[in-house]
């Protein structure tokens, strides 16, 4: 028997028993999953948003996930002269759209070795969406708006997160093993790698780690009205 | 007044017809004071009178970006100024104005040179009417951002004062005292101290006519004056007169974000000028403006 569309009834009956099967095994196997609960602060001790954690798997079970290509496609929106959110964390081989909120035009732009991007003046969702498929962090700007600035954070990893006001996150699902957790902010003043240190995780662990970076005072552009003579961007 | 708006309306007419971009339409309101401790910029020290005022401040207009990569931006402007001094109320005036800016940024990204230009018409009208008149400025230059902290910019202009006149008091010499020209170099910096202050020094140079006030006493003669008239907001004895002059100008600032878009903006000027027989004036001024934008 066929259906609407030309999809054969056994295909369909055999494409269920697969999914059970999987079901069947992949819950338990979720249930057996490690957390990490992170906590990120600066040099004065106050929580950091905005940071990016990521744990890279060094056993080959973890490592067969992170084979596995990441489904679906990001967005960063542009709200109020602002990209939004400020740091993105993706996986690389992520498509990203970058609608525009605002009622005016942007031109978005990286120079970034991880990609190199520029879409031309646009409004709403007309620019097609980039794809991030190298790891490494991209700064964006908009080629009118000099005070914006964003972050794209592709992560070679699918275990990663992004801390909250409170300056924490929780990177779960990690299968059991041994992981290489690193930090990333856009301030961080030392190397990213000097952040990394080496967490074991068993079966069902649930453990706390908290990092203490140093970070630059924060530099955004300014926006606002800086002279009383004029209008305009300079 | 009616000049200014339709040049104002002609430009920003010209700008939607070459371009159907969509502009976005700023507008900063600012209110403040401001101290000058020569405003009469007198030369001897019976003739230097301080003088404290309460500014206000409406600029609001329209920013296309031209072209296809954003560089270009075309602003347009209506800006409405008023002053209010303490002591010497004929001093006192509001200017209507209109401003035109174009910018094109060298390339794409943050740190590219700018190149400006800038042109501006008011209409300024005093308490004493032998100021009222009309200002016009144009200017053209170039912007550098060093790095992610300072931006330093070098820009040239000429601007022209054409004034209403007084009667004629001395056989040979003009009244038209407020009818000055002037050519002006200007170079400065802007530096980024954190996220919330920024820092800025100017220095200026300019060469062309200048007017100060003084006493005149009988006997006395207006050596140098290439127009002089009567100035009744210092005084029935004091002349103000119009003489070519150079001089410098050491502005510094300061701006301290309150929000996305407000600023305490405070700054402090020196200027010193010379005459062709020597020191002319010195003065110097405190301004304190808080400015919001509205976007």
């Amino acid at each position: 028997m066929r259906l609407p569309g030309g999809v054969d009834a056994a295909f369909v009956a055999l494409f269920t028993r697969i999914a059970w099967v999987v079901l069947i095994v992949a819950v338990p196997a979720a249930a057996r999953a490690a957390e990490v609960d992170i906590e990120v602060v600066d040099g004065q001790g106050r929580p950091l948003p905005d940071a990016v954690a990521i744990a890279s798997p060094a056993n080959p079970g973890a490592a067969r996930e992170v084979a596995r290509p990441p489904d679906g496609t990001e967005v960063i929106d542009q709200i109020d002269k602002q990209f939004v959110p400020y740091v993105k964390v993706i996986r690389a081989g992520t498509w990203v759209r970058f609608p525009n909120k605002d009622n005016i035009r942007h031109h978005v732009y990286s120079f970034s070795p991880a990609k190199r991007f520029e879409l031309p003046l646009y409004a709403g969702a007309a620019a097609p969406p980039v794809l991030f498929d190298k790891p490494g962090v991209v700064v964006m700007g908009c080629n009118i708006h000099d005070w914006m600035v964003g972050y794209v954070y592709v992560s070679e990893s699918p275990y990663f997160g992004k801390t909250g006001d409170d300056g924490r996150t929780v990177l779960a699902n990690l299968p059991p093993g041994d992981y290489a957790i690193r930090i990333w902010h856009p301030d961080l003043i030392a190397a990213e790698e000097s952040t990394a240190r080496t967490v074991r995780l068993a079966e069902a662990d649930a453990r706390r780690e908290a990092w203490k970076i140093e970070v630059k005072p924060s530099l955004k552009p300014r926006r606002g009205p800086s002279e009383t003579k004029g209008l305009g961007y300079h | 007044v009616c000049a200014c708006a339709c040049v104002y309306v002609l430009a920003a007419g010209a700008a939607i017809d070459c371009r159907p971009a969509r502009a976005e339409w700023l507008t900063d309101v600012g209110a403040g004071a401001r101290f000058d401790n020569n405003v009469a910029g007198a030369e001897s020290g019976t003739d230097v009178h301080s003088d404290l005022a309460a500014t206000a401040q409406v600029t609001s207009g329209p920013v296309y970006a031209l072209g296809d990569d954003g560089g270009t931006l075309l602003a347009l402007a209506a800006d409405l100024r008023v002053e209010a001094w303490s002591r010497y109320g004929g001093l006192s005036n509001a200017a209507l104005g209109a401003q035109m800016g174009l910018d094109r940024k060298l390339g794409l990204g943050r740190g590219r040179p700018h190149l400006f230009a800038d042109a501006s018409v008011s209409r300024v009208q005093f308490d004493n009417a032998i100021r009222d008149g009309w200002l016009l400025s144009v200017d053209g230059g170039a912007r550098l951002p060093v790095g992610d902290r300072i931006d330093g910019h070098a820009l040239a202009g000429i601007d022209w004062r054409r004034g209403r006149g007084g009667t004629d008091l001395v056989p040979g010499l003009p009244a038209d005292v407020f009818d000055q020209a002037s050519r002006f170099l200007r170079v400065g910096g802007d530096l980024r101290a954190t996220g919330q202050l920024s820092l800025q020094i100017d220095l200026s140079a300019r060469y062309g006519d200048a007017s100060y006030t003084e006493t005149v006493e009988p006997g006395d003669d207006f050596d140098g004056a290439t127009a002089v008239a009567h100035d009744p907001v210092f005084g029935p004895a004091a002349f103000v007169e119009r003489v070519r002059a150079r001089s410098e100008t050491l502005r510094l600032g300061a701006a301290w974000m309150l929000g996305a878009g407000s600023s305490l903006v405070a700054s402090f000027e020196r200027q010193i000028a010379h005459s062709t027989a020597g020191d002319l004036f010195a003065r110097s001024a405190l301004t304190l403006d808080l400015v919001v934008r509205f976007e």
